[in-house]
């Protein structure tokens, strides 16, 4: 038998000081308060929890990198956030310290790169300290299309364990998710 | 004269950012590179006294940010080279430091983060700028 509680308590524990990071640093970014809605840690087999992708409203934009440890992929780390809500979240990320004052054409997407890499730098790097793994990131990828089309590209095949942060800003206008999905759960401590 | 400097980021933006901070120290811009193969090219053809090297570029010809670094080191083991980047995982920190990199910087860039790089260029080249 597993201890799947003892699990879940290192995995929440985990969870929340990467959302606490990932939330630092895209303060830092917008330079405006940024809040934490809801934190989902699913066991597979164990939790039935949908995806928080599924929640966000519209079409989506996802930007995701694939970790890879010793053994090789062992899952995705992604940003989705609703389409509509890029520009916002690029125009108030140019002027994060004042130096560039507008977006020109193409370069919400470019912004939207660098705030995931940023990102997801901290909510990895938080999350495999906390369960003892060394992941290394790949060059992103981008993609956009309905929440359910998003949510299944950004899980891999076999999904065992998947953590989501459900971040808001700027007064709820951008509304953003970052999501680690492993196709193995980390080492699992045996019972008594 | 002014210290010449190479920066080496995928993202125009970010490119945008170090080139303000760079120019600001008193440094030129004499070129920007948007993957690894270029910057060491770059590197070759241009000598600057300074290059910035993100850490997260697509690879081209098999040349990722570690395999660029260890060539701009074999070709000038004196240039300082200025990692940034995204990942703030301690193992790639201590490559990169361990490897011979000035400083390595985690974004999001700030002027606070900037300001322990201008310390450490400012040793190096006391013709920069008095910020």
């Amino acid at each position: 038998m597993l201890a799947y509680g003892r699990l879940r308590d290192a995995l929440n524990n985990a969870l929340v000081e990467a959302a606490g990071s990932a939330t630092v640093a895209l303060e830092r970014i917008i330079r405006e308060p940024v809040s934490v809605k809801t934190l989902n840690v699913h066991l597979l087999g164990v939790d039935k929890k949908p995806s928080l992708v599924t929640a966000l409203p519209g079409r989506l934009m996802a930007i995701s990198q694939n970790l890879k440890t010793c053994e090789g992929d062992v899952g995705k780390a992604s940003l989705a956030l609703p389409l509509d809500h890029v520009s916002a979240l690029a125009a108030l990320s140019v002027g994060w310290m004042g130096q560039v004052s507008a977006t020109p054409n193409g370069v919400d997407i470019d912004v939207l790169k660098e705030i995931s890499n940023i990102l997801l730098g901290r909510f990895v790097e938080s999350t495999g300290h906390a369960i003892d793994q060394r992941f290394n990131p790949s060059i992103p990828t981008i993609v956009e299309g309905p929440a359910r089309l998003i949510s299944g590209y950004l899980m891999p095949v076999p999904t065992a364990l998947r953590l989501e942060a459900h971040l808001s800003a700027s007064a709820k206008a951008i509304e953003l998710l970052l999501l680690i999905a492993l196709t193995k759960t980390p080492a699992l401590t045996p019972l008594e | 004269m002014a210290l010449k400097a190479l920066i080496a980021d995928d993202s125009a933006f970010m490119r945008d950012i170090i080139r303000h901070y760079l120019e600001f120290f008193g440094c030129e811009v004499i070129a920007e590179a948007e993957n690894a193969l270029q910057a060491v090219r770059l590197c070759r053809a241009l000598r600057p006294d300074l290059v910035t090297l993100d850490v997260v570029m697509p690879q081209v010809d098999g040349i990722d940010a570690l395999a660029a670094f260890r060539e701009i080191r074999k070709d000038n083991p004196n240039l300082p080279i200025i990692v940034i980047s995204a990942m703030p995982f301690d193992h790639t920190r201590q490559t990169f430091l361990a490897e011979g990199a000035l400083d390595y910087i985690v974004k999001p860039l700030t002027p606070n983060t900037f300001k322990q790089v201008y310390r450490k260029l400012k040793q190096l080249f006391p013709e920069l700028h008095d910020v």
